[in-house]
This record gives structure tokens, C-alpha cells and sequence, in this order.
């Protein structure tokens, strides 16, 4: 394995711990309740620390692994920008999804089968937290397929 | 003018045995890791131009040694390019 595939797959374990957090932290069985302000706040607050400072400890990781000699050659750098662009085009397929929804719900007056309810802020805010995960787990999750198979 | 298609291969993994290289020691001394080493024989990745290049001066050999270019209907764009001179 290289380094670069292994900080991927570190990257997309503490992802996952992290998002098991908020959907722990946000969703009772299998709605999302109403929720204060205050909550949201704090609970994208801690994620957002959770994150930087778990991202922060791979690099450090990874520079103690590259005095060791481990290094990202030219084949890793190309694989993480072709994973990189396969995320950010997840990330626009879901945005996309997200505008469909909310121009359906402002078209239809009566609520729709397979429809987020987008109006309630909680649900929002855990959507929009969810795309973002979504887009770090399916570039970490590239990174590992293409290094594999290219 | 149309560009037909065509694929490099490559004799690194014949020179490399034959300079008795393990691919662990030709990634180290081309500054490559092993996976690409091991990606660029199987020919699933195609260096760059200075990889390609240290890789011929660590194995001692002309760049056209190491990597030759086959072109996909070669006689057909000859023609073509003819036709076009004309």
C-alpha cells in the first residue's frame, strides 16, 4: 500500500466515525427531529473541529511516514486528482438533487413521495453536512479503488 | 488530419531482470514507488516523460530501447497524409 492510499483509507475511517457522530447526534430512529439552534450549532462546531483535527493528525502522520522514507510519487498524484474530480462531480450531482427537490416542493403544493423535507432546517443542515461527507468518502474511497486497479 | 490512436509498451521488466533489480530497488533508484514500478510493466500507467527518461539512465539503455510507440492503422494515416500532400 502507498501513502497515499494509506491516508486515504485513515481519512475515510475517522469520516466515517465522524458522521456516525452527527447522524448519532442528529437523527432519532429514522426521522430527524425538530432541534434548537443552539444544538445545530454546536453539533457543526464540534464536527467541523472533529474533522480539522483528525485530518491534522494524518498529516502529521504522513510527514513522520515521509522522513521515514515513504513518499507520493507522479501515479499517486494523478490518481488523487482524477479522485478528486470524480468528488467534486458527486458533489454537484447531489447539489443538483438537493435544487431539484426544493424547486419539486415549491411546485407541487402537496407533499411527494420520495421528497426531502427540506423546509425544516434540521434536515437541511444534515443533508447539506451529508454531501460534504459524501464527497470526502467517495474521493478517499477512489483513491483506494484507482490505486488498486491503475 | 486525423491522429490514429496507439499504445506505448515498454521492456522495463526484461531490463530490469536482466540488471537483477528487484522492482523495490528500481522504484528506489528512479525515485518512484514499487505500485508504479509494478503499474508500468503491467503498462495500466504511462510515465511521465522524466520518469520514462531516468528509468532508460538507470538501466542504461536508449529511451527507444525501453519504450517503443505502436500505432493503431499506421499504413491507413500514411495514406491519408499522402492524399492530403496532394
Amino acid at each position: 500500500m502507498t501513502l497515499a492510499e494509506k491516508k486515504a483509507g485513515l481519512s475515510l475511517l475517522t469520516g466515517i466515525c465522524i458522521f456516525a457522530y452527527l447522524t448519532a447526534n442528529m437523527i432519532d430512529g429514522w426521522s430527524i427531529p425538530d432541534q434548537e439552534t443552539r444544538h445545530l450549532w454546536r453539533t457543526w462546531l464540534f464536527v467541523l473541529g472533529l474533522g480539522t483535527l483528525s485530518e491534522a493528525a494524518i498529516g502529521v502522520w504522513a510527514n513522520i511516514m515521509r522522513k521515514r522514507g515513504a513518499f507520493e510519487d507522479e501515479r499517486d498524484e494523478q490518481i488523487i486528482a482524477r479522485a478528486d474530480r470524480l468528488g467534486l462531480l458527486v458533489g454537484f450531482c447531489a447539489i443538483n438533487v438537493l435544487i431539484w427537490q426544493i424547486l419539486w416542493q415549491s411546485t407541487l403544493p402537496a407533499p411527494v413521495p420520495l421528497t426531502l423535507n427540506i423546509q425544516h432546517l434540521p434536515t437541511l443542515f444534515f443533508i447539506l453536512m451529508s454531501v460534504l461527507f459524501l464527497c470526502h468518502g467517495v474521493k478517499q474511497v477512489m483513491i483506494l479503488v484507482l490505486g488498486r486497479l491503475s | 488530419m486525423a491522429v490514429s490512436r496507439g499504445r506505448v509498451h515498454n521492456q522495463i521488466r526484461q531490463l530490469r531482470t536482466q540488471a537483477g533489480l528487484t522492482q523495490q530497488d528500481f522504484a528506489n533508484l528512479v525515485g518512484a514507488t514499487r505500485q508504479t514500478i509494478l503499474a508500468i510493466e503491467a503498462e495500466k500507467y504511462a510515465p511521465s516523460l522524466e520518469l520514462a527518461f531516468r528509468m532508460a539512465r538507470a538501466l542504461s539503455v536508449p529511451f527507444e530501447t525501453l519504450f517503443q510507440f505502436e500505432e493503431e492503422g499506421r499504413g491507413q494515416n500514411r495514406e491519408s497524409t499522402v492524399e492530403n500532400f496532394n
